[in-house]
């Protein structure tokens, strides 16, 4: 009854099943990993932007901070280029002078940033690793590894028998292009993940918190009744798609030069949601407002008058 | 209907974050027009109720001074709106909008005038049959008048009021605008205004072209609504208003400069109101004070 003996047909029969399952089980490995796990941390209502913009992603991190400085008139646009403006203020946190600094010195993209702002980042990612909201290295470690090593057994079971199968001169071309495409799997078991449990909860918890934020985000025509604070707290919880509303598209395709068309989320590290979202993605744009639908009307008053 | 206090603002998606902020907001009036019915309600206005954030719900589309009586579909939807906020109110214009399914865009004044009243009472009455919480009718800004009104401002809303059991929502920058436009006689219409009548008060902000004024709701609140504001609290004592801003939506700083100069207003009208007061008691206080001195 050893498998690698049996007939094509029959072998896949048990072989399709096993590949998709094995690589469920091991996304379930991975996420029961994710640890510690529980209910939403509570976060003040004055918690710090940059830490929740963290928590989504490095590079919402980074986007986050652009755009609050860029909305304080610290940063600005010039054409395709992010510019030095007003002098930053004296209260201005670390991570804000880094991308002050990276913008007087030369061409801001997120890649640059990336390079530019790695102390800051780790920075962040430490402050919430120690909150138990965002993985450290150790513990992400075997996190990648044993759902790859369980998901790679099976693989390999596959390789196996496309070995046998050549060494009997059988045809076994739709099970190598059935390895290769599960191999895909692997890719995305070895991607390093980046909230816990505890994390992907807290975050849920902000963005429900937030909601009016989003609203008045995606509203349109309501960059001016944020402040910078909020402009990076919108673009931390719901992704920096939220740029493109407040009227910072430009930025967004500074930032992202060789995707200039994209306007999605870029960069969460979470399994579970990306950063164009609020909750899972997929569920819902981050340029739709709920049940918030402005249908006609609102002008109130006419000619002059008024209501 | 729980009496309204503070001061308020109008409830725009540009502004729900700044209202979800704002703890001392004493209440928060919603556009009916900018609420799809069938739909679920916004989560802030959901966390608003949950908070126990008074709501009215504000309509601008009923067109209670058209000769047509009110679409009952249209009354349907903002009862129905009503009990889903939880609103304490509806407040709607004495205007008419549209006539022979034409709609006009805008808020156009109802002739001043005996048969105007009758068709608008009747209107009224409809409306407060249709609607689960009660009904408070706002004064519009317009920069025309029909031809030889039979009565002033003053007393077309008196009228009004005197014809129904409606409460008043009175607009200062309405009064404004129409006084610096038209000549009307504001502070005749502020002491036509029994205060048990009286729901709420809108100021709103606007900008002068020419000779004209317009209340746009999108520039700053000048002094002419929050002095009308002061001389109304001043005969009244501390009244509820509310803060309308429909476009060029201000920094957080600005706003709250304006929802203070509000607050300010109220508290100088009813510093004078008690300074007033003092220097001339009311008669059942001197009634009291003569009954104390006599042996």
């Amino acid at each position: 009854m050893n498998p690698l003996d049996w007939q094509g047909p029959e072998f896949l029969s048990l072989y399709v099943p096993l590949l998709i399952g094995g690589f469920l089980v091991a996304l379930l490995i991975r996420h029961l990993l994710r640890l510690p796990a529980g209910g939403p941390m509570y976060l003040s209502r004055r918690t710090d932007p940059y830490e929740v913009a963290a928590l989504d992603g490095p590079g919402t991190l980074m986007e986050a901070v652009v755009g609050a400085l860029i909305h304080r008139k610290v940063l600005r646009l010039e054409g395709r280029r992010i510019a030095t403006g007003e002098a930053l203020p004296a209260d201005a946190v670390s991570v804000e002078r880094s991308v002050f600094e990276c913008a007087a010195t030369g061409d801001v993209t997120l890649e640059v940033l990336r390079r530019a702002l790695i102390h800051d980042i780790e920075y962040y990612r430490r402050r919430l690793s120690q909150k138990g909201l965002v993985l450290d290295e150790f513990r992400a470690r075997p996190l990648r590894l044993l759902p790859s090593l369980v998901y790679g057994a099976i693989l390999l079971l596959g390789l196996a028998k496309v070995f046998v199968g050549l060494s009997r001169d059988r045809p076994v071309m739709f099970l190598v292009l059935l390895v290769l495409l599960g191999s895909l799997g692997l890719l995305v078991l070895g991607r390093r993940p980046w909230r816990t449990r505890l994390g992907d909860a807290t975050l849920k918890a902000l963005r429900e918190e937030h909601q009016a934020l989003r609203t008045t985000a995606v509203a349109g025509d309501a960059s001016q009744a944020l402040d910078g604070r909020e402009v990076a707290l919108a673009v931390g919880l719901f992704g920096p798609a939220m740029l493109i509303p407040l009227g910072y598209s430009n930025l967004r395709q500074t930032l992202h030069p060789s995707s200039s068309s994209s306007s999605g989320g870029s960069s969460s590290g979470s399994d579970s949601s990306s950063s164009c979202s609020s909750g899972d993605c997929g569920s819902s744009s981050s340029c739709s407002s709920g049940g918030s639908s402005c249908s006609g009307g609102g002008g109130c008053g006419g000619g002059g008058g008024g209501d | 209907m729980k009496p309204l206090a503070g001061v308020g603002l109008g409830w725009r998606r540009q502004l729900a974050h700044r209202i979800d902020q704002e703890p001392g907001l004493g209440f928060v009036e919603v556009l009916a027009e900018h609420l799809n019915p069938t739909a679920p309600l916004p989560a802030p206005l959901l966390r608003l109720r949950e908070r126990g954030v008074p709501l009215v719900l504000h309509a601008v589309s009923l067109g209670l001074g058209g000769a047509e009586p009110p679409d009952t579909r249209r009354l349907d939807t903002l009862a129905l709106l009503a009990k889903r906020l939880g609103a304490v109110c509806v407040s709607e214009h004495v205007a008419f909008v549209r006539a022979d399914g034409i709609e006009s865009g805008h808020l156009l004044p109802v002739p001043r005038g005996d048969e105007a009243l009758d068709v608008l009472a009747e209107n009224v009455r409809l409306a407060q049959a249709a609607l689960p919480v009660p009904l408070a009718l706002e004064n519009i800004a317009t920069l025309f008048e029909w031809p030889a009104p039979s009565c002033t401002e003053a007393e077309f809303l008196a009228g009004l009021l005197s014809r129904t059991s409606a409460l008043l929502l009175l607009d200062v920058a309405n009064l404004y605008a129409n006084a610096l436009n038209l000549g009307t006689d504001a502070a005749a219409v502020l002491a036509a205004v029994p205060r048990e009548r009286l729901a709420y008060v809108h100021v709103a902000g606007g900008v002068r072209h020419g000779t004209l004024y317009h209340d746009t709701h999108a520039h700053p609140v000048p002094m002419g609504p929050l002095e009308l504001l002061e001389a109304l609290a001043a005969r009244l004592g501390p009244v509820p208003a509310l803060l309308e801003r429909d476009d060029h939506f201000p920094s957080p700083e600005e706003l709250a400069a304006e929802l203070r100069a509000i607050d300010a207003a109220i508290a100088r009208g009813v510093a004078r109101r008690e300074a007033e007061m003092v220097q001339r008691p009311e008669p059942q206080v001197m009634a009291a004070r003569g009954s104390e001195a006599r042996p």
